[in-house]
């Protein structure tokens, strides 16, 4: 049985897609059988991320709604044979889903796959409601702002309530990822420090990405970060795969102009 | 790129270059899927005659391509009643 992860944030546009995209590919890459999911209904986005866009015919809804096989619906990556990709439906409505189908789908792909990586929509409406509800763990994303960890903090109370993990009376394994940290705005006393990020959510850290343009770049092509050599944001996007996958990775220097952090370690072939 | 040059950052083509056809490619081909340029019209006309007979709280009206038929296809939903709202309204709260 796959471990059902879903990535989710508060806050609209702090990294969620991106970085479901580059831990998808991290534990493909690592030799997990991946599958990313995008749920994150009527605003398709991580087809773009992975470079998949231009492969689509079936999506999550039309698996849900039995209008096709699952198979039929699952892109397989340029790169990698062990990452598949199920898009999000771009023209119905997030109210479409329903949680018995979402339960179903699930549990079909975690027959298959390692790993189902789940990328969840912003916000608290109907649909975070379902990328929770079958998570076995949670990642929720937020950057160093006020209005970030603020609403990250309301989806934090509130992913226990939704899940089916918690409903059952265990808990849901909850991580926080930092994205987009400037160690020199930090190191100015002008941004939240990572320390008074995860003291404020009082949830363990698993990963900080310092702010990278590559990142920018990457996305414009679709080719995630994590598989291009000497950037910053893809060695913290690889620890923490390696901390999913169960490893005690020591966390990145992230000092200001410090150039030795730009030393690469290649995890992956 | 070669990866030579990917590994050097030396860029020919700019990335942003490669974003803007990517969006061009993708959004050209949503929008013939959604373009039709009458909805707003439909939709205000359906609500009107709708509510001759039943209290409408929402309407909406989808394009959708049917693949296997290769037609496209205009999906309405209509909510009706005081029940239909209420539920959508749960979903919502915390």
């Amino acid at each position: 049985m796959g471990t059902v992860i879903t990535v989710t944030s508060g806050k609209g546009g702090v990294g969620k897609s991106t970085l479901s995209a580059n831990i998808s590919v991290g534990l493909a890459d690592s030799g997990k059988r991946v599958v990313a999911v995008d749920f994150d209904i009527g605003l398709r986005n991580l087809d773009m991320i992975l470079g998949l866009e231009n492969r689509i015919v079936y999506d999550v809804i039309d698996v849900m709604d039995e209008k096709c096989k699952l198979p039929q619906a699952l892109i397989n990556d340029k790169f990698s044979k062990n990452l598949y990709f199920l898009p999000a439906s771009q023209t119905k409505d997030k109210t479409v889903l329903d949680k018995d189908k979402v339960k179903k789908l699930i549990d079909e792909l975690k027959e298959e796959f390692d790993f189902v990586v789940v990328d969840s929509p912003a916000g608290i409406e109907g649909g975070f409601e379902h990328a929770i509800l079958a998570a076995d763990r949670a990642i929720i994303i937020s950057t160093p702002e006020v209005s970030s960890v603020r609403d990250a903090d309301r989806v934090i109370g509130i992913i226990d309530a939704k899940s089916l993990k918690a409903q059952a009376g265990e808990e849901v394994d909850k991580h926080i990822i930092i994205n987009r940290l400037k160690p020199d705005l930090v190191e100015k006393g002008d941004m939240l420090a990572i320390h008074d990020v995860t003291n404020i959510l009082a949830l363990p850290l698993i990963g900080v990405v310092p702010d990278d343009e590559r990142v920018v770049s990457s996305t414009n092509t679709g080719e995630p970060v994590i598989r291009k050599r000497g950037t910053k944001s893809g060695e913290a996007v690889n620890n923490i795969v390696r901390r999913i996958l169960g490893e005690d990775v020591p966390f990145m220097e992230l000092a200001p102009e410090n150039k030795f952090i730009a030393v690469f370690r290649r995890w992956f072939k | 790129m070669t990866l030579f040059e990917r590994l050097f950052g030396k860029k020919e083509e700019s990335s942003a270059n490669k974003a803007k056809e990517r969006l061009k490619l993708v959004l050209a081909h949503e929008r013939t899927e959604t373009n039709f340029p009458f909805m707003d019209d439909l939709r205000r006309d359906m609500i009107e005659v709708i509510q001759k007979y039943l209290k409408v709280e929402d309407i909406s009206i989808k394009t959708d391509q049917s693949r296997e038929l290769n037609i496209d296809m205009l999906e309405v939903e209509v909510s009706v009643g005081k029940d239909v709202k209420k539920e959508t309204n749960t979903t919502t709260n915390p």
